[in-house]
């Protein structure tokens, strides 16, 4: 498994534009991928699940990703967690 | 003045200020949250949405600054200037007033609903200051966009794009696998 941090410095948090980049990158790889934020974990490709972690700017999520390309998927993912 | 209208008075629930619209509600159909011109999705001047990332659906310039429950179900998002809602058959669509308006970080918009909320289709969700999003410079296109589009065979446009709808029109059609 695959495991980074992410802070988000976006005043405007965690809303559709970046909810709309992780999940389109999530879905091009074999690999699961949760996100997570205190104790609520998601699909990366869930949009609405993504919306409702109510992430704001300063909290922290979690990403993992587990599977066959978790390697290239965890450096692809990094990518997008640019908010 | 009777003798009992003191008592009806207090038990008289506080009069909604924003009256619902009639909607068409039925099964597998979203109806169009707000008044105005209805276009494609893939014709929002945003890639995100204009690529159908968030979900087909569809979109409308907004005639009026009041936006209704597309469908029945429960509040699953609000963000200011847009709500999620989860239907009653397993529908997710999340509603958005305009593009960026994100950064004006709920100055201008009225939310009348909160996560949890039980809503039914043609309920007031939230209302905007059209002003307010145009002096920011931004776009007031309303989206509606089914987030688990992928669950579904299809999400179709019912109405001829470039139309004018009234809000609590059937707007979209979802098509079960």
């Amino acid at each position: 498994m695959q495991e980074f941090s992410h802070v988000i410095a976006d005043p405007a948090g965690l809303h559709a534009r970046p909810v709309a980049s992780i999940a389109s990158e999530a879905l091009k790889w074999r690999s699961a991928v949760t996100v997570t934020r205190d104790a609520d974990a998601v699909a990366a490709s869930d949009l609405m699940g993504l919306m409702g972690l109510d992430a704001r700017c300063g909290d922290t999520l979690v990403v993992r990703v587990e599977g066959p390309d978790e390697q290239e998927a965890a450096a692809a993912l990094r990518r997008v967690f640019t908010f | 003045m009777g003798l009992f209208d003191i008592f009806k008075k207090k038990e008289a629930p506080a009069a909604p200020s924003v009256p619902s619209v009639d909607a068409a509600a039925a099964p597998d159909t979203l109806c169009a949250p707000v008044t105005g011109k209805a276009i494609k999705m893939t014709d929002v001047p945003d890639p995100v949405f204009g690529t159908e990332v968030l979900g087909k659906g569809c979109a409308i310039w907004p005639d009026d600054p009041t936006v209704y429950a597309p469908v029945s179900g429960t509040v699953t998002v609000t963000m200011g200037h847009a709500v999620g809602l989860m239907s009653d058959d397993g529908i997710e669509v999340l509603v958005h007033v305009g593009v960026d308006t994100v950064n004006l970080q709920g100055k201008g918009f009225t939310v009348l609903v909160k996560k949890d909320d039980k809503v039914k289709a043609g309920q007031p969700m939230l209302q905007f200051d059209k002003q307010v999003i145009a002096d920011a410079g931004y776009k007031d296109v309303v989206v509606l966009a089914v987030s688990n589009t992928a669950e579904f065979a299809d999400v179709a446009m019912e109405v001829e794009p470039e139309t004018s709808v009234t809000a609590g029109t059937a707007v979209v059609k979802v098509t079960r696998k």
